[in-house]
């Protein structure tokens, strides 16, 4: 390992969670570079800047080095905690001591946050949590703004956490607020190669995005739009291709969706009295039959029947009727797109889609539809991103561009394994009406089916709000108010923390820090002290990627593996170098709590869920393990006992081909996916009495079947003088708020027009008055204020202020990072208001005024 | 006739603090599957524990992992089959591999 005079070790990045694999060039124990892995389809081979700049990271003369103990026991922002080195055993006592206490009291008073930058903190610290006996964990401000919406939507269409075009055979991809393939992101190393390739091969691509930057900048057409208007486009492109162009896929509706499920006048699905299963319309039989009864090609699509007595509409037959008010010239009112645009944009959309038509990969003959509609992080930040996104999926579904040649592909939703020993393996199934569940997830729930709502229990509200996959109350201004409205019998004694800067990821840090500051005790590991570190009470210095193993970096496929024909890699996190100073792995740290505390056995079992153990590889539930001989059996569990931890270390990654039928795996299973959300009537039945009844303010609009577009909060401000719409992008240069601490990444921003400062449209600013390097105010409604410095552009929308990623740290213990960028998420309210009432989505978009 | 026996319901994770208990013995009857033990559990321990184990009236939660002694368990199988074992230990986790 380290000792080495010159060697290369092959592992996984973690400057993001796109986990590409790595080599790290190790002489006399120092890493001296880092480079992409070319043995590797994660990345294949490439690395952005991120990833070189971890060299950084790894030797920050700012890590922590030894277990730290606060002595102010008044906690806020800007209170120095008055740290005090202290050994392990009295810091592993101390937080022993106070676990055990909540687990015997109370489990649930147990929070438990992790960072989503780092992926190797997935299966250690939500087992744990598991394990612990506590509901209350999140993937903290990451995993709240980027996916409540976007998860949700491609879960339910593609069983996979999110979607990219197929770069090698797609011919037409439509972005809504989405960098897939420009930097950022899942697996971003790869994509960045295939969109490039797409781009060269001539693939058009289309970005509707307020502000033009890393992908629109490499597309083919810009299409500004005012921020959380999505749907709106999205809902004008599907009336103009089923209405005006009458071009849909009949045959994907009919067999692979619920698109001739008849709907009764109630909105529900008409059933058959015998087995409960929907009912179709069969044009041959001339009669109602089951849905899995009747074939493609004859099963009603559009018109009305009797049933019984019944009037009932099949389900494509209501959306085709729904779409009829969603007009260009309307549209053009909420988003700002001309309408003569969008009409353009649904022809081409429509035309590319090539329906009817086919494809011969590999012998097999295939649909082939080249087109593809991309939702992400930009079109799901709003109080309506479940509807956004659910628009915009319905293009894909309509002309049957889901999961074959040249479409939308989740990415890698099916597995069959690796030819040996035929694992890892998941595959979609069909769940209750036959709609698809995902045969692997990454969070708490699956997407489909999901439990009634209930009378919540834990401190996310997630029992009443089943869709929602993270939660701000877990940091809201009024979490106490909502709490207490649902008689939560417990609050939070004790919090660990996983790497997560959750008073700059979420909202506004003075809302965040309240909440934390009523936390009695909180536990964190960290590499660096942060302004989340400030209101801890212990910090474990953590190993960083570059020090510690993970067997599974990019596990499951669906978070971080590229789509599209190729090869399956499976790499490994190894160390470069041995951890520094005092630093211990998490991961092993945590074994050892759950150990002292008494849930050994707990954890086992859960470890063996998660990894999906099996066979000799199981863990005793009774016996300690290391966290390495845990590794060893995950891998040995899926490539064979050959393939433990030692072969990969040597190896660093194993690789197979992919099969047609993973790919393009739609033709081939028997699952549908709905375009008509039937389950919304009996949510909202269910839901709503229990809201009532507990005073929470309610609204129905969130809960149709079909999909419309809602306003922001920020589209209602009526004081004319805020009139500018800031959101914040994703920077390329940085992940979340935690690489602005590496100079190398630092000196890029600083070098960057854009990074550091606040994009404002150059006409705008010249009509307000405003010079290109003015230090200004943005205040929003609320009265929260940030300071920066403007960037006169035209690239972004006249209406908009583009703010990269999470920056304007304030930490002393961050010296590199502190006082540079602009702290966007500031402005954010986190509560009720703010929040969707349906999915619980935190609303990131809000109305400014700039303040010279 | 119907066989009867006991089994011994170990309680892991949450489980123990909605039943109260870290162990159970519980008379089943022969043929009994694990979402009826699950079920009988239910009645048993009131409507926390059903609401933890049932998403919906006799359907079990989609993310339920049943453990029975150191294998996992299908809801269908036999819990009082030939190779049965006299100890079940019960645990509920969260369907995720890990979180966003």
């Amino acid at each position: 390992m380290g000792n080495a005079t010159d060697e290369w070790i092959a592992s996984a990045c973690a400057l993001c969670y796109g986990s590409c694999s790595i080599r790290a060039h190790v002489v006399d124990g120092v890493v001296v570079k880092i480079e992409g892995n070319p043995d590797s389809t994660i990345g294949k081979g490439r690395l952005c800047g991120k990833g070189v700049s971890g060299i950084m990271t790894l030797y920050d003369p700012n890590r922590v080095n030894a277990p730290l103990r606060r002595t102010n026991p008044r906690k806020g922002l800007g209170v120095d905690p008055g740290w005090k080195e202290i050994t392990w055993d009295e810091a592993l006592d101390e937080v022993v001591e106070r676990l055990r206490k909540v687990h015997e009291d109370d489990p649930r008073k147990l929070f438990v946050q992790r960072t989503t930058t780092n992926t190797s903190s997935r299966v250690p610290i939500n087992a744990f949590a598991g394990a612990f006996g506590t509901p209350n964990s999140w993937a903290a401000g990451g995993g709240l703004h980027c996916g409540n919406g976007a998860h949700v939507v491609a879960g339910l269409f593609h069983a996979s956490w999110s979607l990219v075009p197929d770069f090698q055979h797609c011919e037409y991809a439509i972005y809504f607020g989405a960098s897939k393939g420009h930097g950022a992101g899942h697996v971003a190393g790869s994509n960045i190669g295939d969109a490039a390739d797409a781009r060269v091969r001539g693939m058009k691509m289309v970005v509707v995005d307020p502000m033009c930057n890393f992908a629109s900048a490499k597309a083919t057409e810009w299409v500004p739009l005012r921020p959380g208007t999505d749907a709106a486009l999205a809902l004008a492109m599907a009336n103009v291709i089923v209405n005006e162009l009458e071009v849909w896929d009949a045959e994907y509706l009919a067999g692979k969706t619920n698109a001739s499920y008849l709907i009764g006048p109630d909105g529900r699905y008409v059933r058959d009295a015998a087995s409960g299963k929907p009912l179709v319309w069969d044009g041959e039989r001339k009669q109602a039959v089951p849905y899995d009864e009747s074939c493609p090609t004859s099963a009603a699509l559009l018109g009305e029947y009797d049933v019984g007595d019944v009037r009932a509409r099949p389900a494509f037959s209501l959306l085709r009727d729904h779409l009829r008010r969603f007009t260009p010239q309307w549209a053009e009112g909420v988003s700002t797109i001309p309408a003569q645009t969008i009409d353009r944009l649904a022809r081409e959309f429509a035309a590319e889609a090539r329906v009817g038509s086919t494809i011969e990969i590999d012998g097999k003959t295939l649909p082939y539809r080249p087109v593809a509609a991309i939702y992400f992080r930009g079109s799901q930040g709003h109080k309506n991103s479940l509807y956004n996104c659910l628009a915009i999926e319905l293009l894909n579904q309509v002309v049957g561009a889901s999961d074959v040649v040249g479409s939308a592909l989740g990415f890698n939703p099916v597995s069959y394994g690796h030819p040996e020993t035929g694992k890892p393996h998941f595959v979609p199934t069909a769940g209750p009406d036959g709609l698809m569940v995902t045969g692997t997830w990454v969070a708490p729930h699956l997407p489909y089916p999901f439990s009634d709502p209930r009378v919540p229990d834990s401190m996310s509200l997630s029992g009443l709000f089943p869709l929602g996959m993270n939660s701000p109350t877990l940091a809201s201004s009024d979490q106490e108010e909502l709490w207490s409205r649902f008689g939560l019998p417990y609050r939070p004694e004790a919090m660990i923390s996983y790497g997560a800067n959750s008073v700059m990821s979420v909202g506004n840090a003075e809302t965040v820090a309240k909440t934390l500051e009523r936390i009695p005790f909180i536990v964190s590991f960290d590499i660096t002290l942060t302004e989340f570190s400030a209101l801890a009470d212990i910090i474990l210095p953590d190993a960083c990627y570059l020090e510690s193993y993970d067997a599974r970096p990019n596990a499951p496929f669906i978070f971080n593996h590229p789509a599209g024909l190729g090869e399956w890699s499976w790499p490994i996190k190894q160390p470069a170098v041995p951890p520094a100073g005092q630093r211990r792995p998490a991961p092993e740290v945590l074994l050892e709590i759950a150990d002292r505390i008494g849930i050994r056995e707990e954890y086992n079992a859960a470890l063996n869920v998660y990894l999906k153990l099996d066979g000799p590889q199981r863990l005793d539930l009774e016996t300690r393990y290391t966290y390495e001989e845990i590794c060893d059996r995950e891998l040995t569990c899926n490539f064979g006992p050959e393939r433990g931890l030692e072969w990969f270390k040597e190896q660093g990654v194993i690789s197979w081909p992919k099969r047609v039928e993973e790919v393009y795996w739609r033709p081939f299973l028997d699952v549908r996916v709905p375009v008509y959300w039937e389950f919304m009537v009996d949510l909202l039945a269910k839901a709503k009495p229990i809201a009532r009844e507990h005073g929470l303010e309610w609204h129905d609009a969130y809960y149709d079947p079909l999909p419309r577009w809602l306003p922001c909060p920020s589209h209602e401000v009526d004081d004319a003088s805020f009139d500018l719409y800031g959101f914040y992008y994703r920077d390329t240069i940085h992940t979340n708020s935690f690489t602005n601490e590496n100079p190398w990444l630092d000196e890029a921003s600083r070098l960057d027009p854009f990074s550091y400062a606040i994009a404002i449209n150059a006409t705008t600013a010249r009509r307000k008055g405003l010079c290109e390097g003015q230090q200004v105010w943005l205040e929003s409604v609320h009265g929260r204020r940030v300071r920066g410095r403007l960037h006169l552009t035209e690239a972004v929308h006249p209406e908009g202020l583009g703010i990269g990623g999470c920056a304007g740290h304030w930490a002393e213990t961050l010296p590199v990072a502190r006082g540079k960028g602009v702290f966007f998420n500031e402005l954010l309210e986190v509560d009720w208001e703010h929040m969707s009432p349906v999915n619980l989505g935190l609303d990131t978009c809000v109305k400014l005024r700039v303040v010279p | 006739m119907v066989l009867k026996r006991q089994v011994t319901v170990r309680f892991l994770g949450f489980l123990e603090r909605l039943a109260g208990r870290r162990e159970a013995s519980v008379e089943i009857e022969d043929g009994t599957t694990v979402q009826d033990l699950l079920s009988l559990l239910g009645e048993a321990y009131g409507a926390e524990f059903r609401a933890a184990v049932f998403r919906a009236p006799d359907q079990v939660q989609t993310h339920l992992r049943v453990f029975l002694n150191d294998g996992e368990a299908c809801m269908t199988d036999d819990v009082t089959g030939p190779d049965a074992p006299a100890k079940v230990n019960l645990m509920v986790l969260p369907a995720f591999e890990g979180g966003g």
